[in-house]
């Protein structure tokens, strides 16, 4: 049940992001792709919540806890998009059904999967009783382990609503989870590689928001984060893939708006969460 | 004087040229005939959003403000030369609106033209100033990232860490650097302009509600421009209220201006106007979020008059959640703190927190109608007879429905006014604390006066004799207002020349400096906060004190330890505690080293056997704790317990200890204790007597202690507002 329990939580969490932020050809595969924008949300909202002096476990309003927060903040989310066009919220590809074996496959994953590293258990202990930033104030330095805060946050967001189910046991099945999504995962990539879809990242023709900023402007801001607190390298990397990209299809198509549409994502990501990379940068650049 | 000009000059000069691009080339046009007066407010937020950003990210203010400068230069240029944008002025509406600024401007800064004479901070008693100009001077060369990170004051992270409330201080370091001033030169400045530009405002909301119209623009200026309760405001210097009037007014504009247009952006993914007030709000939060529920609350009380009415609660409430979330993305980490901070404070805290006010007045506090419009200033007057209050009251309600039916669009005005109503309810009869009520009212007031003046400029209309007679009302709002503002210049604090001396301190010293604060407790938190202010860092090192004694028979004070004591003024009365020897001394300070053990006190000798209240020379060095303020020849204890030390003389003749005292009431007994042993018991009266203790001890320092049997309040004794609690009066206590 955990498994298909953390697996719905993660859908009801990430399909009004993925429905919002995908390019329109790919909203039939929202639902298929909304639990990686299910551990987008925690992560990014986790993220800010802490950084706001309140712990996932703590109340923020009344008997509202900031796990419970995210999952609200999603749903009047997903409200709003059923506002905007249900019948697109409603209107999804068959290939949806993958997920229904997902927790099948995490279930087989979970005997070969190790618990997470007591570090890492530890620092979900830590940000479970007090908040990001008042570690942050109390070490009074920035590291880079301070910055890895995906998983740990992940972890935290589930160990509010599973409060019954040790911290090791929940690292393993979150991993095995993570693992059993990568088959969606593949599928939707598939779909991108096969309508030739990666070309709107660069070149969108989508939804304008404001300022001359589209969804996939936001959706790459997104993702930046939500890199950033798995591994700076990673971040790094996907800075420099995306940079290369919009090079060569700013070359290819005599063009700079390629260019230009990658630096706005860079800056929409930090305006979304300036403390967040102020710290990357202070770690990255040693100042 | 000619620096106040030049400075309010200046000011005026760079909200203009900085304000008009980025206004004139976003504003909505249904605006666009009030760019002029919402130039400021533009700017302001565009200047918060962009600055709060940045210094998260860990630049700081000198390192953005030469670019973002450039760049409102820039906007200005491109609207005013390329895109040949212009600002329609109607001579006689914009002609009065810039006379009541200029009126609000001059008002209010007269404490500084005509007691000061240059350029300061002044509060009617509030000390939050410190708090705004500290962290505001903070800002220009460090970054709000760093603070996270490195060990500054209490101060800065009060405004910082606890509150995220960065708005104000950010905006004004943005001024600081530009006009190359320091934080106690332009808080209280800022402040003025901010009061004075948001006047304006009310009168574009009432435009919106009503319609234009001169009479209605010169009742409501001048009720704004002279109203003891948002004055009070000023005076106090609640800065994040002060910002908050201002912009609740400016979104709230924006939001009736983009509801009376909904049909026309109903297609459009994120206008103009979703960009404006979600930006605003997000500076609110930034700014002032306690406020914020005045402002974002009523629209959804709207929303539940939208879909009873059957009109697009759908559309409308796609951009009440776009807004949010706009908003959320633009200050998520403020907006998350903000909303458990308020809730806390609202339901978990204890309703009845005194939040740093004197009481303003003793019988019943709480503003009426009447009084909340400013007929009658509630800092300044008692309280009118029940009956006539009664019928005054009523007569301001009526015209307040009245005008509420009269408004255009008047279910976004019910919205609000039935929250404005609730808490006020709540606040005053409902939990009767007259802190948060009179918050409540300073909170609603600018709208309550925008439909009360809609109200009696739709009854003036139809009746000349009751146009003379509302328009004759205003008298009493001048009148009480400029009452509060004589009341203000007479008594007031100020960073006088005195604090603003310390700027001579000499930077080589290397240890912890104690200033007069630390040994008595009665010398007033401006001082100690003004003090500081010119004297320690921002980030905390060896310069700032964090040893102290523990002791009740020794100051808290570490021997031989920097101290910095003020010399004396007449009319103040001066610390007066041993200094062995003095380091640096200008005019007004001396910094010398502290006299605080036994065998320093035996080797210095002179008069430590006697303490005649207001004539021994180190009064503050003898009487530690238990001691209420030297109030010329009499000092009273104010506590159950007073201690204090004697040093024997050098003939070593004592025999007994002698105290000149009488009680406060009857009954009370005193007993004397030294060195922890009883030596007496004595009843005494309410006249003033001298008893003797036989000494049994032959020590150098007597340590003595006074227990009383019984204390009092003088208010209650006497009906005085005397507040404290004390228990025996003393002249003279010595050796004999």
């Amino acid at each position: 049940m955990i498994y298909i329990g953390i697996i719905s939580i993660l859908i009801i969490v990430g399909y009004g992001f993925s429905l919002f932020l995908l390019p329109s050809k790919l909203n039939p595969y929202s639902l298929l792709v909304a639990p990686w924008f299910g551990f987008l949300a925690i992560v990014i909202l986790g993220l800010a919540i802490n950084l706001g002096k309140v712990s996932l476990h703590e109340n923020i309003v009344m008997n509202i806890s900031g796990s419970m927060f995210i999952v609200i903040f999603t749903l009047v989310f997903l409200t709003y998009m059923l506002l905007q066009n249900i019948k697109i919220v409603l209107n999804f590809n068959k290939s949806a059904l993958l997920l229904s074996v997902s927790p099948l496959i995490a279930l087989f994953l979970y005997s070969v999967i190790q618990p997470a590293d007591t570090s890492v258990l530890k620092v979900v202990e830590t940000i479970n009783n007090a908040p990001l930033i008042d570690h942050v104030r109390s070490a009074l330095e920035i590291s880079n382990v301070t910055l890895n805060m995906g998983f740990p946050l992940v972890l935290s967001f589930f160990s509010s609503f599973y409060t019954a189910v040790s911290l090791e046991h929940l690292s393993r099945i979150v991993v095995a989870v993570s693992i059993s999504l990568i088959l969606p995962l593949i599928f939707f990539s598939y779909i991108i590689y096969r309508d030739k879809l990666y070309r709107e990242l660069f070149i969108p023709n989508n939804r304008k928001l404001f300022l001359g900023i589209n969804n996939i402007n936001l959706l790459i801001a997104l993702v930046l984060i939500g890199l950033s607190t798995y591994n700076l390298d990673l971040l790094i990397i996907a800075i420099s893939i995306f940079l290369v990209a919009a090079l060569y299809y700013s070359v290819s198509e005599r063009n700079l708006s390629p260019l230009i549409n990658v630096f706005k994502s860079f800056l929409l990501s930090i305006v979304i969460n300036p403390i967040w990379y102020g710290f990357i940068f202070k770690v990255i650049f040693r100042v | 004087m000619i620096e106040i000009a030049i400075y309010i000059f200046l000011s005026v000069f760079l909200f203009v040229i900085l304000g008009y691009g980025i206004t004139s080339l976003i504003v909505p046009k249904r605006l666009e005939e009030y760019t002029l007066w919402l130039a400021p407010w533009f700017l302001f937020i565009f200047l918060i959003i962009v600055l709060v950003i940045c210094s998260q990210l860990g630049f700081t203010v000198a390192q953005i403000t030469p670019l973002l400068t450039i760049g409102l230069l820039g906007m200005s240029f491109y609207s005013w030369f390329i895109k040949k944008k212009r600002v329609a002025i109607e001579f006689k509406q914009d002609g009065l609106l810039l006379i009541f600024t200029i009126m609000s401007i001059v008002l209010n800064i007269s404490p500084l033209i005509k007691r000061y004479g240059f350029l300061t901070t002044v509060s009617m008693g509030n000390n939050d100033i410190i708090t705004y100009a500290t962290t505001a001077e903070y800002l220009i060369h460090h970054s709000l990232l760093e603070s996270y990170y490195t060990d500054v004051i209490l101060t800065i992270t009060n405004l910082l860490h606890d509150g995220y409330r960065m708005g104000p201080s950010i905006l004004e370091s943005f001024f600081l650097y530009l006009l190359n001033l320091q934080g106690y030169q332009y808080s209280y400045l800022l402040q003025v302009f901010l009061y004075a530009f948001s006047i304006p405002l009310a009168y574009i909301l009432l435009t919106l509600f009503y319609k234009k119209s001169i009479g209605a623009l010169i009742f409501l200026m001048t009720v704004s421009v002279f109203n003891a309760n948002l004055l009070y405001m000023l005076y106090h210097n609640f800065f994040g209220q002060v910002i908050y009037s201002g912009l609740g007014l400016f979104i709230v504009i924006l939001f009736v201006s983009y509801f009376q247009n909904l049909e026309k952006y109903k297609s459009v993914a994120v206008s103009n106007y979703d960009l404006i007030i979600s930006s605003a709000i997000t500076v609110l939060y930034f700014s002032y979020h306690e406020g914020v529920i005045f402002i974002i609350f009523p629209l959804f009380i709207y929303l539940i008059f939208t879909i009873f009415k059957k009109q697009e609660s759908l559309i409308y409430l796609k951009v009440i959640i776009k807004i949010a979330f706009i908003s959320f993305l633009l200050g998520s980490v403020s907006i998350v703190n903000a909303i458990r901070f308020d809730f806390q404070q609202a339901f978990a805290g204890n309703p009845n927190q005194p939040i740093g006010w004197q009481l303003f007045r003793n019988n019943l506090p709480f503003a009426n109608p009447f009084e909340m419009v400013g007929y009658l200033s509630i800092h300044n007057f008692e309280p009118l007879a029940l009956p006539i209050a009664i019928i005054l009251s009523s007569i301001t309600v009526l015209l307040f429905l009245y005008g509420l039916m009269v408004s255009k669009k008047k279910e976004i005005l019910i919205s609000y006014m039935i929250l404005f109503i609730i808490f006020l309810w709540w606040m005053g009869p409902g939990i009767k604390n007259f802190y948060a009520y009179n918050r409540a009212v300073t909170y609603t007031l600018p709208f309550i006066l925008v439909v009360y003046t809609i109200g009696i400029s739709q009854l003036s209309g139809k009746n000349k004799l009751f146009k003379i007679i509302f328009y004759s009302s205003l008298v009493l709002v001048i009148f009480s207002g400029l009452k509060l503002n004589k009341r203000f210049i007479r008594e007031n604090f100020a960073v006088e020349k005195k604090y603003i001396s310390l700027k001579q301190f000499p930077k080589n010293i290397n240890e912890p400096v104690y200033i007069e604060g630390h040994v008595n407790k009665h010398v007033h938190p401006w001082q100690s906060n003004w003090e500081g202010y010119f004297m320690y860092p921002f980030i905390i090192d060896f310069r700032i004190p964090t040893k102290f004694i523990e002791d009740e028979y020794m100051l808290k004070v570490p021997d031989n330890s920097l101290m910095l004591i003020a010399k004396s003024v007449p009319g103040i009365t001066q610390t007066k505690i041993i200094l062995k020897n003095i380091v640096w001394e200008n005019e007004h300070f001396f910094l010398g080293r502290i006299c605080n053990t036994d065998s320093c006190l035996i080797d210095y000798q002179s008069g430590l056997s006697t303490v005649e209240i207001g004539k021994s020379p180190y009064e503050d060095s003898l009487l530690i704790s238990g001691w209420s303020a030297n109030e010329g020849e009499i000092r009273w204890s104010d506590s159950l317990n007073s201690t204090l030390r004697l040093v024997r003389n050098s003939e070593r003749n004592t025999s007994s200890l002698a105290i000149t005292a009488r009680a406060i009431a009857e009954p009370q007994t005193l007993t004397v204790y030294v060195n922890e042993e009883i030596i007496g018991k004595q009843a005494l009266n309410t006249e003033w007597n001298t008893y003797e203790f036989p000494l049994t001890t032959d020590d150098d320092v007597f340590k003595i202690k006074f227990k009383y049997s019984n204390i009092y309040k003088p208010s209650k004794l006497f009906g005085t507002a005397d507040q404290r609690d004390l228990t025996v009066g003393f002249k003279k206590i010595w050796l004999k």
